[in-house]
């Protein structure tokens, strides 16, 4: 008798200790971390960035000058091109309709040409579609695919997805052909996890209703900030009357303007700083 | 006789209840502004206004400069006018020089075609040309197309259709947004139009020369046909919209238009209009009507059915529905309120709108009624009413179905024994029901002969045109109708010509169902049931081409023979003659003549050559339906009610 309560109580133990014993996951955390832990920065060698515009067609210019945005800041703090995948319909810059042939504006002062030289553009045209982009993140390519298309990190990058383009209720719609699925995206990083892809992941997201895209992530380390709640739109930002519509959205306006301003110290900037910039006045939307 | 039907008593509160759905429809009609819906861009890649129109005072001044210019050389070529086509063709030349003046790679080309005005055939001549997208591929285009007149009146800086599309070639020649080609298309009539679209969309031999090139610019997506007098200021833009046999373009198009003009300073709510200047129907304006039937919306939202009812297109944009082009007509109404360098901007800004789609504009209506450019109502909405109006006609169909159906209990062998006892000379002594099925499906046939009646009304006239031409006509005119100068004479001579021909052909369809029949006595209901069946066919299929005509078909058809039937007093039979005199053939042309202005042959000969032209529904209904209708239902009335009892005998 005592025997079997010995038994049954280390069994018990054994049980419970373990389950307060596993890290816990962060999922979606909804409010802002502080920066990097200093036990994270060891693991953290390099940095990569996905940037997928998914939309085409010329009236959704803003989402392309949106990418080609993201482009040019993050090459400016740093990723080279080389650890920068870019997915763009890339139709806007040479269609019959632009005013100015050759160039992408995002702002309607026209100082600063997005498409000007240096451009790496890796997935272009209908190459843009789900297939491709989650085999990009989860590594599973032809053996033919070269190794600029492809996201070859490990478990010390950090990387950066920014999508933008038309979506809804957890979906992303994909060129008018197709959709991501807010479940398709969560097993994707899922099994980057498992294949040890990523150290952390900052998923930033600039489309109608974008919020509900990052709902169903159960992997760790991921921090995802969308630019709208269920039922709201995000709203662009300026149109330009030269070329006759809008020519970037709100969210990735103050997103691009916050790094700009803070380029002097970029070292000491953190996330939360980034959060607090955005509020209901000028986005139109809930960003979180 | 046997107990009467349940559906015999039921009947009566059906009728009832038809009256007071079709009362209700009617008023319904006049609730159409109230419930009206305001438009809204659906096709997203359009986004009319956004982009910034440069069309300048400057394009303005070269506009009127052409408008002037060519004025003076027409003043110069009066010598021709007893000479219409030599006149046509220099006109053209003079365009031409003009339009290469502008631009070397324009390549303006001179397009002759057949017209047949009055009676004679002539060859015309009208311009046309394609300026080219440079960074475009070639396979769309938007066409813009204007008609030059005889006599201008002159106008200090005024702008005609001419000069506009001019100087927006001129402007469009330094624009770097163009992804589809223009077509500009610079006429002399309105059928120059139809006949220049049928040699682009006809599929063409190689030219032999160069004579016989015709630039094309791949499929046009949409046309804008410019209607100005030479004016520098207007009052208010006019669209008009209804193309051949009542089709419109899609919405969308029309939204674009309302929508740049209000960017650019117009105020879209009170200055802008779909009724075209002068307004074609002034008694809707008319003071004695009620207050609520003439305020603006109501006289637009009339306007617009009687425009989509005749069938007629409002201007040359409706040979574009043929080939599923959308396609408008832009006027202006003279004042002062704006300067003419707006209609440039409108124009430009819509064509900038129009470039930015990348398919056929296909999110929008293509069926609705406008009460005012910024209020619509959709099909799902306009036809609530027109389900309400035809509701006696159906009602009393089912009916007639239902006590068809009642006595026809089919069973050839019954019929066969009939007929066997008949030769045998035995009379029938069998139960009601098996004697009524033979009377009954003949009646029905019999009602339909009256179809082929009017089949034969629809076919002959189309024979005798192709036939008599010319010399022949006049001669039958001046036989037929030499009573031109006795007041109504036309109208007395029409009428007993319809009455005489109608009682011959009704005596002659009655030797037919007498022949058919036998000794059988004719069965009303189903004699109705037959008459019905192509006004029951016809109208409700129709209303989803044009609406317009069939719902004041319906309301002239509906109430009035619903009702008719053998009748046991003569004071009801007296009512309905009366009835069917006041909708008689006659009497309705003798009405639309006198509100149109003109007089009946001349109206029929309309009603024929329309729907020639533009298949347009008044002669087809007229002769295949109407016709037929109205005199059949004179034979229905002239049954006896006692008619269906076997007992008595068919006198």
């Amino acid at each position: 008798h005592l025997r079997t309560i010995v038994l049954l109580l280390c069994a018990l133990l054994f049980i419970i200790i373990p389950s307060y014993a596993s890290p816990s996951s962060s999922s979606s955390s909804s409010t802002p971390s502080s920066s990097h832990a200093p036990s994270n920065s060891t693991r953290h060698t390099n940095n990569w960035a996905v940037l997928v515009c998914t939309s085409r067609f010329w009236f959704n210019y803003r989402h392309i000058s949106n990418v080609l945005g993201f482009y040019r800041t993050v090459k400016k703090l740093g990723i080279p091109d080389s650890q920068i995948i870019v997915m763009l319909a890339d139709d806007m810059a040479c269609n019959p309709r632009n005013v100015y042939p050759g160039s992408i504006f995002n702002n309607e002062n026209h100082k600063l040409d997005l498409y000007g030289e240096h451009v790496e553009v890796d997935y272009r045209g209908y190459e843009v579609n789900v297939e491709n982009f989650i085999r990009l993140l989860t590594g599973r390519h032809d053996p033919s695919v070269t190794r600029s298309k492809r996201l070859l990190t490990d478990e010390r990058s950090n990387i950066l997805v920014y999508m933008t383009g038309h979506g809804g209720d957890e979906f992303l719609k994909f060129q008018d052909a197709e959709e991501l699925s807010s479940h398709d995206l969560a097993d994707a990083f899922a099994q980057m996890h498992s294949k040890k892809r990523y150290n952390e992941i900052l998923f930033m997201v600039d489309t109608c209703q974008a919020n509900t895209l990052y709902k169903q992530f159960y992997s760790p380390n991921i921090i995802a900030i969308g630019s709208s709640r269920l039922g709201e739109n995000s709203y662009s930002h300026h149109s330009d009357s030269d070329l006759g519509l809008s020519v970037i959205d709100r969210f990735t306006y103050h997103t691009l303007e916050f790094f700009e301003n803070k380029q002097r110290n970029i070292n000491n900037v953190s996330l939360l700083q980034l959060f607090k910039t955005y509020n209901y006045d000028k986005l139109g939307s809930h960003a979180e | 006789m046997s107990a009467p039907l349940p559906l015999y008593q039921r009947r009566k509160q059906l009728r009832v209840l038809s009256v007071v759905l079709f009362l209700v429809g009617l008023f319904s009609l006049t609730q159409f502004p109230q419930h009206a819906h305001r438009t809204y861009v659906s096709e997203n890649a359009l986004m009319p206004g956004s982009a910034r129109v440069d069309y300048s005072s400057k394009d303005l001044e070269a506009a009127a400069r052409t408008t002037h210019d060519f004025i003076q050389f027409q003043k110069t070529i009066k010598h021709l006018s007893g000479d219409l086509p030599s006149w046509s063709r220099s006109c053209a030349e003079w365009i031409v020089s003009r339009l290469q003046d502008l631009n070397c790679d324009l390549d303006p080309r001179i397009f002759s075609y057949n017209v047949s005005l009055a009676g004679r055939q002539e060859t015309r001549y009208q311009v046309y040309a394609v300026l080219k997208a440079p960074k475009a591929d070639g396979t769309e285009s938007i066409a813009l197309t204007t008609r030059w007149h005889w006599h201008h009146k002159e106008a200090a800086n005024g702008v005609s259709g001419l000069g506009l599309l001019v100087s927006i070639l001129g402007h469009l020649r330094t624009s770097r947004w163009m992804a589809k080609d223009i077509i500009v298309l610079i006429s002399d009539t309105d059928q120059g139009v139809r006949s220049w679209l049928d040699k682009y969309h006809a599929p063409h031999t190689y030219a032999s020369s160069d004579d016989d090139v015709f630039p094309r610019a791949g499929s046009i997506q949409a046309a804008i046909n410019f209607d100005l007098p030479a004016t520098s200021t207007f009052d208010q833009i006019t669209l008009s919209l209804e193309g051949y046999n009542g089709q419109l373009p899609n919405l969308d198009l029309t939204n674009t238009i309302v929508r740049v003009a209000r960017v650019e300073g117009l105020n879209t709510d009170h200055k802008m209009s779909l009724i075209a200047h002068p307004a074609p129907y002034p008694f809707l304006s008319s003071p004695y009507l009620p207050d609520e039937l003439t305020t603006p919306m109501m006289t637009t939202l009339f306007t617009f059915m009687i425009n989509q009812a005749k069938g007629v297109p409002t201007g040359p944009h409706g040979a574009f529905n043929t080939y599923h082009i959308d396609a408008v007509t832009v006027g202006v109404s003279p004042g002062t309120s704006y300067n003419s360098v707006m209609i440039g901007r409108v124009a430009v800004g819509t064509l900038r709108s129009l470039n930015n789609l990348l398919e056929r504009l296909h999110q929008s209506f293509y069926f609705y009624v406008l009460c005012s450019p910024t209020h619509y109502l959709s099909i799902g909405e306009y036809m609530i009413p027109f389900g309400l109006l035809v509701a006696p006609l159906l009602v009393e169909f089912l009916c007639l179905v239902f006590v068809f159906a009642d006595t026809q209990v089919t069973r050839p062998r019954d019929i066969a024994e009939a007929h066997m006892l008949k030769r045998e000379g035995k009379t029938v002594t069998q139960g009601e029901h098996s004697m009524r099925q033979l009377p009954a499906l003949l009646s029905v046939v019999c009602g339909l002969l009256f179809l082929a009646l009017g089949l034969a009304l629809y076919v002959l006239p189309l024979f005798a045109r192709r036939l008599l031409s010319g010399v022949g006509v006049l001669v039958m005119e001046a036989t037929l109708f030499p009573v031109g100068y006795i007041p109504f004479g036309y109208e007395i001579e029409f009428f007993l010509i319809y009455v005489i021909l109608g009682a011959i052909a009704v005596r002659f369809l009655g030797s037919v169902t007498r022949a058919l029949l036998g000794n059988l006595p004719i069965d009303p209901s189903s004699f109705k049931l037959g008459i019905m069946i192509p006004v029951a066919v016809f109208i409700p299929c129709m209303s989803l081409l044009n609406f317009s005509f069939c719902t004041m078909a319906a309301a002239i058809v509906a109430p009035v023979y619903s009702f008719l039937g053998p009748s046991y007093n003569h004071k009801q039979r007296l009512m309905q003659a009366l009835a069917l005199l006041i909708v008689s053939p006659p009497a309705l042309l003798m009405a639309i003549s006198y509100f149109g202005n003109t007089n009946v042959p001349a109206l029929m000969d309309a009603i024929l050559d329309q729907h020639l032209l533009y298949r347009s529904l008044a002669y087809p209904f007229l002769t295949l339906v109407y016709i037929p209708l109205h005199l059949a239902a004179c034979r229905l009335i002239s049954l006896s009610p006692y008619e269906h009892s076997p007992t008595k005998k068919d006198k």
